[in-house]
């Protein structure tokens, strides 16, 4: 991978404007398409640099990478790792990213884009996809656990798992509830770890876990801003983390997974081992919980109204 | 509409489930109810607020040594070869 300044001194010349195709191309196997791909190019000294110093490898295999889409440029480096040619498949992962970053040819790279060129040994792509999850892992983790250090092993525990699942990945979801789900199991352990003594196993069902006595809304009132409004104040977050703080986990769990990141009524039941009936009722009195402490908070007490009938 | 059936149609109702007949019966309720119609946004905003929240800082000397190890254990794995790309 040594640049000798004289190939790219040649290179620059060859790059001159109004040149047609670069010298360079020449000896590509497919000239017609290296001319396409040019075209079409916003060039960067840069990049083809890049090119020119692998122009070995080039022939056929970049011409074909960067007129495709993702799904096809994967199965390209796949077959390449599985045939030995990793050091190629690395060259064309590593072109694809500049050509990405420096000419934005291509689409960016999805978090399932990430995790298949990781799986055949690309870390930049991990990096790229730890990078892309870490907030919400992190933030997961946090809200179950309400501290930092656990947290933090939380998220590490998390991003190991992945590194020695990799391979394990079934497409049955998303890479994000995937990874999501590792983290909660993760944090589960440090929690029960944490609370053996008081804690009422969160994955049995308990008393309440049947609507016959959800307390009812008490404070009703119209909020007087909006929640984008409302978010932009100091301390909203402070007093949003002791809502959440107040719940028991149990019903914490529940609204983190299903209301904070966004997954299914089903996905979350699998994850924490629950029946979906028992997380539909969890997540229905942590929403009345958090709703009753957050409106005597933004509510608009002037409007402030009582139901005229009563539901029991 | 009994207790259980409103509080179960109040999920199912926040969460936009397609309309079951529970639904659509608590529809009709909400439209002449006020308090309930309340309610149900309030509950709607609460989960948007936690939705917009800021994402949490994560102290740097974490950061740190989250990358130091999940590079050693990526090196354990795979060998040092998919490092060329990621160090150059």
């Amino acid at each position: 991978m040594d640049r000798t300044p004289g190939k790219n001194r040649s290179l620059r010349s060859a790059m001159e404007p109004s040149q047609g195709i670069p010298k360079a191309f020449m000896g590509l196997r497919k000239p017609r398409l290296a001319s396409q791909l040019l075209q079409g190019f916003v060039l960067r000294d840069r990049f083809f640099q890049d090119l020119f110093d692998h122009d070995v490898l080039l022939n056929g295999v970049l011409v074909h990478y960067v007129g495709y889409r993702s799904t096809r440029r994967e199965k390209v480096t796949m077959h390449l790792a599985r045939n030995g040619n990793s050091v190629r498949a690395e060259i064309c992962l590593r072109l694809i990213r500049k050509a990405k970053v420096e000419n934005q040819l291509l689409e960016e790279p999805t978090e399932t884009d990430l995790l298949h060129q990781a799986k055949v040994g690309d870390f930049a792509a991990f990096q790229q996809l730890v990078a892309k999850l870490k907030p919400r892992v992190y933030g997961l983790t946090f809200r179950i656990l309400q501290q930092t250090e656990d947290a933090e092993d939380a998220t590490q525990q998390t991003f190991l798992a992945l590194i020695e699942h990799i391979a394990d990945f079934r497409e049955e979801s998303s890479v994000a509830t995937w990874v999501l789900r590792i983290a909660t199991n993760n944090a589960l352990k440090i929690l029960r770890k944490k609370r053996t003594v008081k804690m009422v196993s969160i994955t049995d069902m308990a008393s309440d876990d049947s609507y016959s006595d959800v307390p009812h809304p008490e404070f009703i009132a119209p909020w007087s801003q909006t929640a984008e409004e409302i978010i932009q104040q100091a301390e909203v977050q402070a007093e949003l983390e002791k809502a959440l703080l107040a719940l028991d986990d149990k019903y914490r769990l529940v609204f983190v997974l299903r209301d904070v990141e966004g997954l299914s009524v089903r996905e979350t039941a699998e994850t924490l081992e629950l029946t979906e009936s028992t997380v539909k009722v969890r997540l229905l009195r942590a929403r009345l919980a958090l709703r009753e402490r957050l409106t005597k908070k933004f509510g608009d007490a002037m409007q402030a109204m009582t139901p005229d009938h009563k539901h029991s | 509409m009994t207790c259980e059936e409103l509080l179960k149609a109040l999920n199912d109702y926040v969460d936009g489930a397609e309309l079951t007949e529970i639904c659509e019966e608590f529809s009709q309720h909400l439209a002449g109810c006020n308090p309930c119609q309340v309610v149900v946004d309030n509950i709607r905003q609460t989960i948007s607020l936690y939705q917009a929240g800021q994402p949490y800082e994560m102290p740097k000397s974490f950061v740190d040594r989250l990358q130091q190890n999940l590079k050693s254990r990526w090196e354990e794995k795979f060998g040092s070869s998919g490092f060329a790309s990621a160090n150059r």
